[in-house]
């Protein structure tokens, strides 16, 4: 039998291939999305950690230090029995030169030991006992005993008596419970811990971690204003006191030294405190320091460029790592310098009682992963991290916390490749359906053909268990076959697309469990597929499939009425998920390890309703055809036309089963057209929205020229259309309600200019428009725009007068009253949030401050091109004569960093797109192959009746061709549908709204081939009908 | 309007066979066959009587010799030639029905009548002379098998073609049906003059021809005058 099964696929190549087809091209596809998920998901470690600026910080605990150490020890017999009494012996010392205050010694007896009361000895003097406890572990909480300040030099013992509750054989084992905690240091200290180390004590032992690549000091002070002078200029704001060494600007390299360089000896400042001290190399720094009585003295050994150094700058703070705290006017000097003079002024400073320090020095290691070490996959690469992290933190834990913003960022990498995974899945998804459903299709179609075989096979002898057998080797071949064949080609195509370098990033064995993933679902799927429509037509007699056969019975779906329940379906699950605000979810956030928010579990809904849909456009195509007008007999009408619609009328569902094909690839080609071109579109407005508009000019820290608001007109470079000039800068005021006040960043912009240049949408106007919030502001003087987040901060309403502090720490800062006009959601240019906008004019008049941060330009055109070259035009004008940043939207970076956004959905789409355009070609050769099946008597007696060649031709590509157009229409108008769910469902990757853009040139291509296939099959199977022998079928009953 | 005499000059018929020698279906025949008579064809399973119906209908090429039908070598004549004569002149019976599916009887029939042009009866009136009036706008599935087959008679007659060509017309008729079947087909071939070849198994039908030829392994094997149904085992060679 198995024999038999093995030569009717030999002998039967075009029935064979013909199963086969559906399958290989189905299980391809579901195939090589997991082969590109593999691929593209293994290199997205590489793209994460590209914009992450610190891998991960070591800070210390206490910065200032104090030498203080604390022992403990149990004294007396090595064995206490249960009753007998030992000694804990407690010592403080303080090996530094400055005193330690404030220090409080906390400990409880070890386990088995109890506490005997008014045993405790300071120094040899008693203490007493508080309300019955240990002075060390007084009340419920367990405070320890405050022992004031500890002179450097100094020790102190204290000591007191225990009681074994039960034997104990080695008191040397016991766990010891002692801390010490000062206020220079109030993370307590447990006792006997290992003296503190310099942070380039620290960095020598990390550096020895496997995967460590390097690591530097970095420490930092904010110095009160008027705190650095120059001869006889000081600056009025606060400055920042950095230290670092060379290496550390080597391996950050958006510190940019632009003259001199760093030294152990000399400071380096950054341009903008170089031009507010009018100083430059040799001249000489006076850093005034808390704590010092003369001023540091320190030749400028070099100007630097920090605007751009976000390992400097980014914020310390948990709440808000991601915020770029930027401070323009710093001095840097050698970590040495810092160390022996900044760190023990401010050791004295704050040992002075009373004294209180607005800003503390901030000490920590910034440990830089060895990258290329890192594994491609980022959930492999975040456990490789999180072991780095875990040894970093064994060095000394006692003194330092580490902020591992390398394993956040990988995660937040894993998630989103966890979350692409799904998304790609969906789109991989209907291959695997599709496979079945070909894979059903010709299995219906080729029972009809192997009626009369198996009708043979019963005449002589084979019973039901025989057939039904036989097709069970038959379907495992097929599918077996199929889907093997099916998982290479997958290979294949992905290869091709992708490259072997990108495909083999991803590990063997993520390749070998989706090629046995697609090898087992594809033989499953396509195997049930190929069975269950062969068994059903096993079980019918044959007379009674004849009948069936002769009154075109409805398809099972049709009967169940199984569209109208996928439609259904998926209604409901868009409405719940609409009512349950999953399309809102909030964006990723890289430092608090927070993914991209996907309800990836939708994508099942477009699923759905893509097949839902496009039954319900077969039913549609039956009922036309159903109706098609003939004559009324006995006239026939013309030759073609009349056979045709009694062809189509009477056979309605043939029709449309072979639509239904047709209409779920193009559908999914459709969608996938317009899912690219709406990303695309999506992004570009992104970009957009990031950097204000097509390109943005930002004066260099370096530039010695003035940036007036008039400056916009010298950038109207030949494609440009509009600019207009912009003022921003993080923190720049102070917005104060009759409820609070707090620090806010301020956007001045020229109302007019600004709405002709940027995209405002209204949506991101609270209870308004962005031409009337526009409007208000060019009217109105006073008036201010508040982001909505801070109004209901500071409960402001629009409507209510808020005073605020412009300029804030710069000589010209005022108060100024304001009319809140509106407020809004979001603003385009302003990637680092502004929090109120106001007027360019208002502003300038109010501060006399006439220089713009930032100018924005619109070019003519919108595209890559055109603003690539005004960018050109730009650099090559105004920016080859003054120091000019030019970013435009191609060089926008996401402002979320999330890494899914960049995912390769181009290649997964020319993926998708290939195996759409052969599954459409197999999708129309299987109906035309169908056709000439089930119809091949019915030509050939027309031919015997008289029917010309090419009216048989005519015949077959008319129907061939109805039903192309009808599943292409059907399928555009699905595919759409779909097309507008998938892009609902990733609007949390995109801070606008993404609006479904159509692809007509990519949707006129699809359809093209898809009819360029219908032509050469009709073709080829006329041409086949041709080489038919005619008396043979004639002859057959 | 007489039939067209057909003539058959050392007629040949090869199918190639992929990775065998050739099939010979036809070997050398030659026949004369008067305009306006009938002539059946008979001899066992394979010996070639339905490849010569199909060379005559010219639904393929004869590998050699020449077929004359009214004077015209249809084996000369190109696809759309070809596909004239039979929409014009020829009408074909077969076995089974080979009717259109989705076609009523009254609409196979119209349809030969639209593949043909010009005049013919009009189909309705056909169908009820044939008794099939009721029976007009059933599907062919709704008819059983001896109305199947006179309907497919109707299609072939509607044109009045002058030449008729029935393979085994009553190969799956009761004996009843199968009368009836050869008296329509003699009849019309008789009222039309048109010439009758019938493939036939059935020794009684074979005797009511006017002539009777017998194929053996693609050979003609003999040829006996009118006979009597006795007789058709035992032909004159």
């Amino acid at each position: 039998m198995f024999r038999y099964v093995r030569r009717d696929l030999m002998r039967n190549p075009r029935r064979t291939i013909a199963s086969l087809i559906g399958v290989i091209l189905g299980v391809g596809l579901f195939s090589g999305v997991l082969f590109f998920i593999d691929g593209s998901g293994a290199s997205m470690t590489k793209r994460s950690l590209a914009p992450l600026a610190l891998d991960m910080q070591v800070v210390l605990n206490a910065p200032l230090g104090t030498g203080l150490t604390l022992s403990e020890h149990v004294v007396g017999p090595r064995a206490l029995g249960m009753g007998r009494r030992g000694r804990v012996l407690l010592t403080v010392r303080n090996t530094g030169a400055a005193p330690a205050n404030e220090v409080v010694i906390a400990d409880v007896p070890p386990a088995g030991l109890a506490y005997v009361p008014s045993t405790t000895t300071l120094n040899g003097k008693p203490l007493r006992d508080v309300g019955g406890h240990s002075p060390l572990s007084q009340g419920l909480a367990g405070t320890g005993l405050n022992i004031g300040t500890v002179r450097g030099g100094a020790t102190l013992r204290i000591a007191y008596e225990v009681r074994a509750g039960r034997p104990i054989a080695n008191v040397g084992a016991l766990h010891l419970r002692g801390q010490i905690s000062t206020r220079e240091n109030v993370v307590p200290t447990p006792a006997n811990s290992r003296p503190d180390l310099a942070v380039s004590q620290l960095a020598v032992q990390m550096r020895r971690i496997p995967g460590v690549s390097a690591v530097d000091g970095l420490a930092f002070v904010d110095l009160p204003p008027r705190a650095v002078t120059v001869g006889g200029r000081t600056v009025d704001r606060t400055v920042r006191l950095f230290a670092f060494d060379a290496s550390y600007a080597r391996h950050y390299p958006s510190i940019h030294v632009v003259s001199g360089a760093l030294s152990p000896t000399a400071a380096v400042i950054s341009a903008e405190a170089a031009r507010h001290l009018g100083a430059g190399r040799g001249g000489t720094l006076a850093v005034r320091l808390p704590g010092r009585a003369s001023p540091l003295s320190l030749p400028v050994g070099g100007v630097a460029d920090l605007s751009q150094a976000k390992p400097l700058f980014y914020s310390r703070k948990s709440t808000n790592l991601e915020e770029f705290n930027y401070v323009p006017d710093a001095v840097v000097v050698s970590p040495a310098l810092f160390r022996s003079a900044v760190i023990p002024a401010f050791r004295l400073a704050t040992a002075a009682r009373g004294t209180q320090l607005k800003s503390l020095p901030f000490l920590e290691a910034d440990v830089l992963v060895d990258r290329a070490r890192l594994q491609a996959d980022p959930a492999a690469a975040l456990r490789q991290t999180k072991a780095i992290a875990s040894a970093i933190h064994r060095v000394q834990p006692t003194q330092q916390y580490l902020l591992d913003n390398v394993s956040n960022t990988l995660q937040v990498a894993r998630d989103d490749a966890a979350v692409g995974k799904r998304m790609f899945l969906f789109l991989g998804l209907p291959g695997g359906l599709l496979a079945a459903f070909l894979a059903a299709y010709t299995a219906s179609v080729l029972a009809v053909s192997q009626r009369r075989e198996h009708a043979n096979l019963r005449i002589r002898g084979a019973h039901r268990g025989h057939l039904v057998r036989m097709l069970g080797y038959r379907t495992a071949a097929l599918a077996s076959v199929g889907s093997v064949a099916g998982a290479a080609l997958g290979l294949v195509v992905v290869l091709a697309i992708l490259g072997s370098s990108s495909l083999f990033e991803a590990s063997a064995g993520s390749l070998v469990v989706s090629a046995l993933a697609a090898v087992g679902l594809g033989t499953v799927i396509t195997g049930l597929a190929l069975y269950i429509p062969a068994r059903r037509s096993l079980s019918r007699e044959i007379s009674q499939e004849r009948m069936e056969m002769s009154l075109a019975p409805k398809p099972a779906w049709r009967r169940l009425r199984l569209d109208f329940a996928l439609l259904a379906a998926a209604g409901i699950a868009e409405a719940v998920a609409l009512g349950s605000g999953v399309f809102d979810a909030p964006p990723g956030s890289v430092y608090n390890g927070q993914a991209v928010s996907l309800p990836s579990y939708l994508l099942l809904a477009p699923a759905v309703a893509w097949f839902g849909g496009i039954l319900l456009c077969a039913r549609g195509v039956q009922a036309v055809c159903a109706h098609a007008p003939v004559p009324a007999p006995p006239r026939f009408g013309s030759l073609l036309r009349g056979t045709l619609t009694r062809s189509l009328r009477r056979r309605s569902w043939t029709l449309a089963t072979g639509a239904v094909g047709v209409g779920l690839v193009l559908a999914f080609g459709t969608a996938l057209a317009m899912f690219t071109a709406t990303y695309d579109a999506a992004k570009a407005a992104d970009a957009r929205f990031t950097v204000g508009s097509d390109v943005r000019v930002t004066p260099s820290v370096l530039s010695t020229r003035p940036h007036p608001p008039g400056f916009a007109a010298q950038l109207r470079v030949p494609g440009v259309a509009a600019t207009t000039p912009v003022v921003y800068k993080i923190g720049n005021a102070i917005l104060t309600s009759k409820f609070n006040e707090d620090r806010k960043s301020l956007a001045a912009i020229d109302p007019a200019g600004f709405e002709r240049v940027a995209n405002l949408p209204d949506k991101f106007f609270v209870g308004g428009s962005a031409a009337a919030a526009m409007q208000a502001l060019e009217r109105d003087p006073s008036a201010i725009l508040v982001e909505h987040h801070s109004a209901g901060d500071l409960h402001i309403r629009t409507g209510d007068t808020v005073r605020v502090l412009l300029a804030r720490a710069t000589k010209q800062q005022v108060i100024k009253e304001f009319r809140v006009a509106g407020q809004y959601s979001n603003f385009p240019g302003f990637p680092q949030g502004a929090d109120i906008v106001v007027g360019l004019g208002a502003y300038t008049r109010a501060t006399g401050l006439r220089e713009s941060d930032f100018f924005l330009a619109q070019t003519t055109g919108r595209d890559p091109r055109s603003v690539a070259r005004v960018a050109g035009a730009l650099k090559a004008g105004p920016a080859s004569r003054d120091r000019l940043g030019v970013e435009t939207t191609g060089t926008a970076l996401d402002k979320d960093q999330s890494s899914l956004t960049a995912l390769n959905v181009h290649g997964l789409v020319d993926l998708d797109s290939v195996f759409t355009l052969l599954i459409a070609a197999a999708s129309v050769g299987i109906f035309v192959f169908g056709l000439m099946l089930a119809r091949r008597r019915e030509y050939v007696v027309l031919r015997a009746q008289g029917l010309r060649s090419f009216e048989l031709r005519s015949l077959v590509l008319s129907e061939t061709a109805l039903m192309t157009a009808s599943g292409m229409a059907g399928g555009v108008l699905v595919g759409s549908g779909l097309a507008y769910l998938m892009i609902r469902v990733l609007r949390p990757l995109f801070v606008l709204d993404p609006h479904l853009a159509l692809a007509p040139p990519r949707i006129a291509v699809l359809a093209a081939l898809a009819s360029a296939a219908a032509l050469v099959s009709a073709l080829a199977a006329t041409a086949i009908l041709r080489r038919l022998k005619p008396t043979e079928i004639l002859r057959e009953t | 309007m007489t039939g067209d005499p057909i003539i058959l000059d050392r007629i040949g018929r090869r199918y190639a066979v992929p990775g065998a020698d050739a099939v010979c279906a036809l070997d050398d025949v030659s026949l004369d066959i008067a305009g306006g008579t009938s002539l059946a064809i008979t001899g066992p399973s394979g010996c070639g009587k339905s490849t010569l119906l199909g060379l005559l209908a010219g639904l393929e090429p004869p590998s050699s010799g020449r077929i004359w039908i009214g004077g015209v070598d249809i084996a000369t004549l190109s696809d759309a030639e070809s596909a004239r004569l039979r929409r014009e002149q020829l009408g074909l019976v077969f076995q089974a029905d080979n009717l259109l599916p989705f076609l009523t009887a009254v609409e196979n029939v119209a349809l030969q009548v639209a593949l043909g042009g010009g005049d013919s009866q009009p189909p309705l009136e056909l169908l009820s002379e044939l008794h099939l009036a009721d029976h007009a706008h059933k599907l062919p599935d709704q008819l059983s098998g001896g109305q199947r087959q006179r309907v497919s008679i109707a299609a072939a007659l509607v044109k009045a073609p002058r030449l008729i060509l029935a393979d085994e017309p009553t190969g799956s008729l009761d004996a009843r049906s199968s009368g009836g079947v050869v008296d329509l087909l003699l009849d019309a071939q008789r009222k039309s003059g048109a010439t009758l070849i019938v493939v036939t198994h059935d020794a009684d039908v074979a005797a009511r021809m006017d002539r009777v030829i017998r194929l053996h392994d693609g050979r003609l094997a003999g040829e006996a005058g009118p006979i009597a149904p006795a007789e058709t085992g035992d032909l004159r060679v």
